[in-house]
């Protein structure tokens, strides 16, 4: 038994633990409490056959730390419930989201738990969009209660904040899907009359035969034409009314005029009748655009996953100095609230009694944190990190710097240039071009005297209108979407790639977003052993909730034990590790004199005799693929602009690092937005890269914009691509991909009009039999499909 | 060949039935998720839990 795995999720068990639960009559080893305590609840309810037959391993849990459990709780005030759950009949329905739910056996576990809670009604869980559709009597259950069920069998669920645009993907989807159906089954039975028709050789089909053919056609192809059809309708009528001649032009050109020639020609009894290339050729349009629609909606069902919406409690105290837990937004002007360490700030006000240090990186996008004393101003959304402050609540929410920054974004969103995309340039030269050449078709076959000259100009039209033609953009999309999403990107945006092939401006966020946006070490000066020095600030550093701490925590030491450790706010901390003192922190607390260091910050560690026994230089390390990002896009000569609100020499030291053109540093949301105005006024397609708060408007604003997995929930839903694994390497991969895209869409567009220029002046003339052009017209959609599907290789 | 007359457009009215019952589907959700539905034979047998517990400690 040489480092055996966890059971429950996989892990090597570390040395040292030994934690076990009896799962099918065999001891099974656990690595953490966590995964034991699940295991265990999944035992004892019975559960255990989500370990026969799950697919993959589960995920190791940690258990809920009291802030958490708080605001679970705070899901039950009715305040915050109202965002999300609805009453109906006196029973409570709500969606939320579920983290890691990848299979049959995760839905079943899940519901099997819920099931057995009293006065849960109906519970549903969907693998597909990681979700779980609730209905409980609110009178026996809390929504805290079913939160906790899950998470005791080692869940996270959440209520989310819908994206707008999904309720309205959702509808279409179905829409979609039932138009697409109809088209399909009505295209079977239109071909099955139509094939008696064409080997109809030996000329056994009587007339009146014949004639009932076509009628019964006409009669299918009805619900085709009208209802199946009508989304491209619609489009060519708002695409005409911006006057831009889209794709759906020619489509609802080809349909309507080849549908009515046919009744036409079907009410006279002579002359053809193209009622099965109409029903094929919108059975194939819907195809394409439905996996299209699929694949949209199935991101922004991802991207509303992520915008989870965990509420901010306060801790309200009144006037007798008793504290009550309120939810932060029915806070108001002159409310006293006490903000412990470690907790968020609940809104704008003034610091009146307290003194600790705020991280405000949530705003500025700077993890080093402010100092705040007495009448200092704190922001809501930003951390307490030292002690506690009393807050006086000075603005409305309405008022807050939050909320300013987010009208901001609301409104860079709506001012966002929109720039064609390749599939609508090519689709304007494709439609004047097809339009001129049924029109000569016309003119010519009328100038001979031909009385067929409407009917030769129909066939133009409907052969050169194929589905090769139709499928060119929407498999090419497809093809890169999925791509995209197994690098770990989602699209949330469908234009995106497209114009991001166009980009010649990148600019980026620094903390969080080149940066790693946490502190780690990256010097050491010390006369002793590294090591040594090391573990005894990081059992100094143990108890700190201050950012630089986690820098310490990988040379965390259990042995060294800490006694009498206080924090001095602002400067640092002092402690005796195993009985001796030591002080650690900036070089005003130890006395020594401050260096310039290219921006890192140098904290030191001093003993009780004022003997400085090491130096840290800490710093935000870069990303290891920040480097490789920029020297690519630099070789590309696509500008890169370093667009911070940070003021200090690390901005300047980054920039030099990577080698970016630009460096704008000391920006604040508002700068960063009019920046990137200025570059698109001079006519620069503009991409924006950023994770905070502070960079939601700029990221609503550019042309193409891409948000950190890791990032705030408003970063994310500014962007247009999310970064879920924060690899910046993914934009090389992406930037390939657009020009792949480009490439094959050109392609197929190539192919597609080729092919149809060939066979054209055939039909035209008379020479292609129908089976043979359905054949062709086949032959020829599959090769555009098959030419896409190259986007799915991974050679990047 | 006369029976076509009759047959065709009861096909037809068996095409119209099928739709019906598609659209009915697709409203009540049944294509929201289709991953899932196919392994949920897996746990057919499970529906006891109770009893599943008594038959692991039998073993």
């Amino acid at each position: 038994m040489n480092q055996p795995n966890c059971f429950h999720c996989g892990e090597h068990v570390p040395r040292g633990i030994e934690l076990s639960v009896t799962v099918f009559a065999q001891s099974k080893d656990m690595c953490c409490l966590g995964c034991q305590a699940v295991c265990q609840s999944i035992v004892d309810s019975g559960l255990t056959s989500y370990y026969k037959h799950r697919t993959q391993d589960g995920v190791q849990v940690d258990e809920i730390i009291p802030q958490q459990l708080q605001q679970i709780l705070a899901y039950d005030h009715d305040e915050i419930a109202s965002e999300f759950v609805h009453c109906q009949d006196n029973l409570n329905e709500v969606i939320l989201t579920v983290e890691n739910v990848s299979c049959a056996a995760c839905a079943w576990l899940i519901e099997g738990t819920l099931i057995k809670l009293n006065g849960l009604k109906k519970c549903n869980v969907n693998t597909t969009t990681a979700r779980i559709a609730l209905t409980w009597d609110p009178v026996t259950l809390k929504l805290s209660d079913i939160i906790l069920a899950i998470a005791k069998v080692g869940y996270k669920a959440y209520p989310f904040q819908a994206d707008t645009a999904e309720q309205l993907e959702v509808d279409i989807a179905r829409s979609h899907l039932r138009r697409l159906t109809v088209a399909g089954l009505c295209t079977m039975q239109v071909m099955m009359f139509a094939f008696s028709n064409y080997f109809d050789g030996l000329n056994t089909l009587s007339d009146s035969l014949s004639e009932y053919f076509r009628w019964i056609s006409f009669l299918i192809t009805l619900p085709v034409v009208l209802y199946c059809a009508s989304p491209f309708y619609k489009n060519a009528v708002s695409g005409l009314a911006a006057k831009r001649l889209n794709m759906d032009l020619p489509v609802t050109l080809a349909v309507l005029l080849a549908f009515f020639a046919s009744a036409y020609a079907t009410w006279l009894g002579t002359g053809h009748v193209y009622f099965e290339s109409v029903s094929m050729f919108v059975f194939f349009l819907l195809l394409g655009r439905f996996f299209e629609q699929r694949a949209r909606k199935k991101a922004s069902q991802i991207s509303s996953n992520l915008l989870r919406l965990i509420p901010t409690t306060a801790n309200l105290v009144s006037a007798q100095q008793s504290l009550t837990i309120v939810p932060a937004k029915t806070l108001s002007i002159g409310d006293i609230v006490l903000v412990k360490p470690g907790e968020t700030i609940p809104g704008d006000g003034e610091v009146i009694n307290g003194s600790s240090q705020a991280n405000e990186s949530v705003l500025t996008g700077e993890q080093a944190p402010v100092l705040k004393n007495v009448n200092d101003r704190v922001y809501a959304s930003t951390i307490n990190i030292d002690s506690p402050l009393t807050i006086n609540i000075t603005s409305e929410r309405s008022d807050q710097l939050i909320s300013q920054i987010i009208r901001l974004q609301e409104q860079a969103g709506f001012e966002k240039p929109r720039l064609a995309t390749i599939a609508d340039s090519i689709a304007q030269y494709v439609v004047v071009a097809i339009l001129l050449l049924s029109l000569c078709t016309y003119l010519g076959w009328w100038l001979i005297g031909s009385e067929n000259a409407l009917w030769y100009a129909i066939a133009v039209l409907v052969a050169t209108c194929p589905c090769a033609l139709s499928l060119a953009t929407p498999s090419a999309y497809t093809c890169a979407r999925a791509t995209m999403s197994q690098h770990g990107l989602l699209l949330r945006s469908a234009n995106a790639l497209d114009i991001l092939a166009k980009v010649d401006h990148v600019c980026f966020d620094k903390t969080g977003t080149l940066t790693t946006g946490h502190f780690s070490i990256n010097k050491v000066i010390t006369q002793q052993s590294p090591n040594d020095v090391l573990s005894i600030a990081a059992a100094l550093e143990s108890h700190s909730l201050h950012p630089i701490a986690s820098a310490f925590r990988p040379h965390f030491e259990p042995s060294l034990t800490v006694t009498n450790s206080k924090s001095v706010i602002g400067s640092g901390i002092e402690g005796e590790v195993n009985g001796i003192y030591y002080r650690l922190g900036s070089s005003d607390f130890i006395g020594e004199k401050a260096l310039d260091n290219h921006g890192s910050l140098v904290i030191h560690l001093a003993n009780a005799n004022n003997e400085t026994l090491a130096s840290f230089h800490l710093s935000d390390q870069l990303r290891p693929q920040s480097h490789a990002l920029v020297a690519r896009l630099n070789r590309d000569s696509i500008s890169t602009t370093l667009l911070t609100g940070d003021n200090s020499a690390h901005a300047e030291y980054i920039a030099n690092e990577v080698q970016v053109t630009h460096l704008e540093k000391g920006q604040t949301p508002g700068q960063k937005l009019n920046y990137i105005k200025q570059q698109q006024r001079d006519r620069q397609v503009v991409a924006m890269f950023g994770d905070g708060v502070n960079d939601a408007p700029v990221l609503a604003g550019a042309h193409v914009s891409f948000a950190m997995g890791s990032g705030s929930d408003i970063a994310k839903s500014s962007a247009d691509v999310i970064l879920l694994h924060d690899d910046l390497s993914t934009l090389t991969t992406s930037l390939q991909l657009s020009y792949d895209m480009q490439r094959i869409i050109k392609q197929n567009f190539c192919w597609a009009l080729g092919y149809n220029a060939l066979a054209v002046p055939f039909a035209v003339l008379g020479y292609l039999p129908p089976y043979i052009a359905a054949l062709g017209m086949s032959l020829s959609s599959l090769i555009v499909v098959l030419n896409s599907l190259r986007l799915l290789k991974d050679k990047r | 060949m006369n029976i076509l007359f009759l047959l065709i457009p009861m096909a037809l009215f068996i095409i119209v039935i099928a739709v019906g019952f598609f659209f009915w589907a697709v409203k009540s959700e049944q294509f929201e998720d289709l991953d899932r539905q196919g392994a949920n034979i897996l746990f057919d047998d499970e529906d006891k839990p109770q009893q599943r517990q008594q038959d692991d400690q039998g073993e």
